[in-house]
Formats: C-alpha cells, sequence, structure tokens
C-alpha cells in the first residue's frame, strides 16, 4: 500500500485538451506535456464530454466556440457529472459576456488568447494546487 | 405600360364624379371615388392606386389631411391635394404629410393632368432613391458582418503565433536568433492590439460595451502607462512631469481608464519631437478628477480640431504618417462617456495639444 501510495504521488496530473484549432491544441499540449499528461484531444463539447468521462483528467483545457457543442454547454455537462472537475477556459472569440456565462457554468478561470507559455503554466499550477 | 389608376377623394359627389370623368378623359383609371376619410384610408388599401387626389375639408371624423398622412405612411401612395382653401395653417399641416402636389380649385385641366405627371415623376424618383438606398443600406450591413467574421479569423492565427514565440523564447538560441524571435513578437503584439482596436468598434457599436466597476488608482493607471512609453520617448530625451496626488482612488472599469489614459499619453509621446515637454496632470475637484496631458508637439488646426474625436479622422492620411487606424480618440471618447464623464482637448499648430477628461470619482448609474 505505502509503495503504491508513494508511486500515484510521483505520477503526472492528467489533462484534457478541448480545443477545435488544430495548431492551437497542439500549442496547449507542447507547453503543458513536459509537467503534465495530456491524456487526449478534443474538437468538439460532445468530444471533451465522453473524453472527460473516459480520462477522468485532473484538469481540462476549455475552448469556448467549437461547432456542435459549444463550451459552455460542455462546461455545464462535465460539472454535473462531476462537481470536481477543474476547467480552465481558454477562448478568443468569446466575449466578456461569454466568459461571464461560462464562469456562471461552473468553470474555475478563464484565461484570453493570445496568452503566453509563462502564464499557461502559472495559472495550471495554480488551479491544480487547489486539489 | 398599365394605365395609371387614381382614387379619387371628395365629399361631394356631384363634383366628385365631375372630377372623375374629366380624369377619364385625360387618360387615367378611376376605379373608385371616396366621400370621407375613412373610406379613402380603406378604398386605397383595396385598390393600390398609383396616386390619390385628395380634398381636404371632408365630411365625418377625419379629413383629408389626416387621411393623407395615413395613407402615405402606410400604403407609400403619392397624394396630391386638391383643394379651395389656401389658409397659411391648412397648407402648413398638408405639407407635413409630404404630399406630392397641391391644386388649388377652381382648377384648369391642363393643370390638373401636369400637376398628376409631374406627381408620379417625382413618386417614381424617389422610389428609385429609397430602394438605392435600401441596398445601400444591406450592403452596408453585409460590408459590416464580413468585417467582422473577417477581423474575428485574422485574429485566431495570432493565438498559437504569440504562444509558440514564447516557447521558442525558452530556447537556447544564438543573440541573432534571439533578435528575431523578438521581432515576430512584438509584430504580433503589435498585429493584435491593430485587429482588438477594430474588434472593439465594431462591439461598440453593436453596444455591448459595458463597464466592470471597481476601485481604480489614478497613479497607478499613469505609472503603468508611461512605463511601457518609456522606451519610446526616452529616445526622443523627451521630459515627462507627472504632478497627481498619491492616492487618488475613482469608481471605475480600470481597463477602460488605461487605455483612456494609455492613449492620449502615447498620443502625446508620438505627436511630440526630440527634447520636448509632457506634463501630466491629475485635478481633484471633489466630485470628479481632471487629467490633463499637456505636449509640445505639433498641435492640431483649428481646421481639424473639431473632427479630432470622430472615427476614422486621422490628421495625415498620407503614407508617411505616423501610423494607427484612427480609432483611439473615439474609443477613448467613448470610454468617457461610459463613465459619465467628458473629453476635451486644445492646441495650437507648432506649439502643442493639451487633452483633458473628466471622471466622476463614484459612478452613480451605468451609462449605455
Amino acid at each position: 500500500m505505502k509503495e503504491r501510495f508513494l508511486f500515484n504521488k510521483g505520477a503526472m496530473k492528467k489533462i484534457l485538451v478541448v480545443e477545435d484549432a488544430r495548431y492551437m491544441s497542439e500549442t496547449i499540449a507542447m507547453m503543458l506535456e513536459e509537467s503534465y499528461e495530456i491524456v487526449g484531444v478534443a474538437v468538439n463539447g460532445r468530444e471533451a464530454i465522453s473524453k472527460y468521462k473516459e480520462e477522468k483528467p485532473d484538469l481540462v483545457t476549455m475552448d469556448l466556440v467549437m461547432d456542435e457543442v459549444d463550451g459552455i454547454q460542455a462546461i455545464r455537462e462535465i460539472k454535473r457529472y462531476d462537481p470536481n472537475a477543474l476547467i480552465l477556459v481558454i477562448s478568443a472569440l468569446g466575449s466578456p459576456e461569454q466568459m461571464e456565462e461560462a464562469m456562471e457554468a461552473g468553470a474555475d478561470e478563464y484565461l484570453w488568447k493570445p496568452f503566453t507559455v509563462k502564464i499557461i503554466q502559472e495559472v495550471v499550477e495554480k488551479l491544480l494546487s487547489t486539489r | 405600360m398599365a394605365k395609371t389608376k387614381i382614387l379619387v377623394v371628395e365629399d361631394e359627389g356631384i363634383i366628385a364624379k365631375d372630377i372623375g370623368n374629366r380624369l377619364k378623359d385625360m387618360g387615367y383609371i378611376v376605379p373608385a371615388i371616396a366621400l370621407s376619410g375613412e373610406e379613402a384610408i380603406k378604398k386605397a388599401a383595396e385598390i393600390q392606386p398609383d396616386l390619390v387626389l385628395m380634398d381636404i375639408i371632408l365630411k365625418g371624423g377625419m379629413d383629408g389631411i389626416d387621411a393623407a398622412g395615413q395613407i402615405c405612411t402606410r400604403f407609400n401612395i403619392p397624394v396630391v391635394f386638391l383643394t379651395a382653401h389656401t389658409e397659411e395653417n391648412i397648407l402648413q399641416r398638408a405639407k407635413l404629410t409630404e404630399p406630392f402636389g397641391y391644386i388649388v380649385k377652381p382648377f384648369e385641366e391642363r393643370e390638373l393632368h401636369t400637376a398628376i405627371e409631374m406627381a408620379l415623376y417625382k413618386y417614381k424618383m424617389e422610389e428609385k432613391l429609397r430602394q438605392t438606398y435600401e441596398k445601400l443600406k444591406e450592403l452596408d450591413k453585409m460590408k459590416t458582418n464580413f468585417l467582422n467574421v473577417a477581423y474575428h479569423e485574422m485574429r485566431s492565427p495570432l493565438a498559437p503565433i504569440i504562444a509558440n514565440v514564447s516557447l521558442l523564447e525558452q530556447g537556447d538560441f544564438t543573440a541573432k536568433q534571439k533578435r528575431s524571435v523578438h521581432i515576430i513578437k512584438k509584430s504580433a503584439e503589435q498585429l493584435e492590439w491593430l485587429i482588438n482596436q477594430v474588434l472593439e468598434v465594431t462591439r461598440i457599436d453593436a453596444g455591448k460595451v459595458k463597464l466592470t466597476l471597481e476601485s481604480v488608482s489614478i497613479p497607478e493607471i499613469v505609472t503603468n502607462a508611461l512605463e511601457s512609453l518609456k522606451p519610446l520617448a526616452d529616445a526622443k530625451k523627451q521630459a515627462i512631469c507627472i504632478d497627481v496626488s498619491e492616492r487618488l482612488q475613482i469608481e471605475a472599469d480600470e481597463r477602460k481608464i488605461a487605455a483612456i489614459f494609455g492613449n492620449l499619453a502615447s498620443n502625446a509621446v508620438k505627436y511630440t519631437g526630440k527634447k520636448g515637454r509632457i506634463n501630466i496632470t491629475v485635478a481633484d475637484r471633489g466630485e470628479d478628477v481632471v487629467v490633463t496631458i499637456a505636449d509640445t508637439g505639433i498641435g492640431i488646426s483649428e481646421e481639424n480640431m473639431p473632427r479630432v474625436f470622430e472615427r476614422f479622422f486621422m490628421v495625415d492620411t498620407s503614407l508617411t504618417r505616423r501610423g494607427g487606424l484612427g480609432l483611439g480618440l473615439s474609443i477613448v471618447k467613448e470610454y468617457v462617456r461610459l463613465h459619465g464623464g467628458k473629453v476635451w482637448a486644445t492646441s495650437e499648430l507648432g506649439k502643442g495639444s493639451n487633452f483633458s477628461f473628466s471622471l466622476p470619482k463614484k459612478q452613480k448609474h451605468v451609462a449605455i
């Protein structure tokens, strides 16, 4: 038991990237993969929900404007499934009103695009340290 | 071409019949005669005539002028008044219904005929103009929508560019390569700033810009803005003087106040030459604060002064001008207005400009 505990402690925290722009999702993954395990990339809200259920990631980075199920719907759905889910919204197209809506839907923090590696690493670390 | 249909409105049956016959002799069709204002409106709706010949004094509750007003606004049918009355008050009331003619009884046939033809011609021209106007309005809307989409699309590749530049900055590069990365970064940031300005204007037009109120420290705003302007001001050996009380706080939207001050201060640095002076004063007037940015720059001519806060207006539109989109001051004006404040400027060409804005310390209501 003790050994398993140690193993778990050393394991990387898991992150699910939800982003429909390929270069952007790849970039977010590149920025976070040294310190975290990227368990998948979802390109819309529907995929985000199913991948969340499969992978149970420690944190989700969530785009807002996407085809089919959008980010706000996905946030609601994920939070309903797991109220402890940790969701970081990363959006460029979202207006301040949409960001507010996302926070009301249950998002834990938001980040405006464009952002730098320093900012995303700081925000992700801060969010995960609360758990 | 189909014959012109004319609706005759006249409460004296015999006179109405006579007018009808004379119109038929001229080659027009008279599908109906209305004896009252109410009937005139009903018949106009049914028949959709090309023109209404309208008497003014009618029996019943509605006179010819009221009926003409309704026919014009509801059915967009041209009206020509045919009346014995030329009193000033009647004429003035009739004018308000935008008639296409006013014929005084007794009239001559030739006169009636030419008046009707002129009215029909004017109406046709007006229709053409109206259609052109509608078409232009539609095109303008399409263009605005297109630009909105285009700017959003242009913005999205910027996010991965800026993000990846920040990744590259961590890399182990030669000095030259680092310089390249730095230039890419600065250029991408500049492009982002330009696109954001355009998008902000479209948001202002759509009424989407709202205030997020908090306690804002004016000295902090001033210090932060000047810090980012320091490299350019230093390069031009400009002297910047600041007079502000240490702890002046107001209730405002911090990002917007920073944008207001940043914009005016950056203009001052941009339009002031080498070894120029820029004085920044913040006056606490109790209810509100007044911030003034005075420079010794190129100044603004009296002719251009009334237009400097106008959108797209640029004093110099040549390609050698000093950059920017001509949107900055219009955004400043809107942000100040949202806070319930005022912005104004005075200037002397060749001597310098003073830009000031006032902001209430407390927001009584949120302006829309």
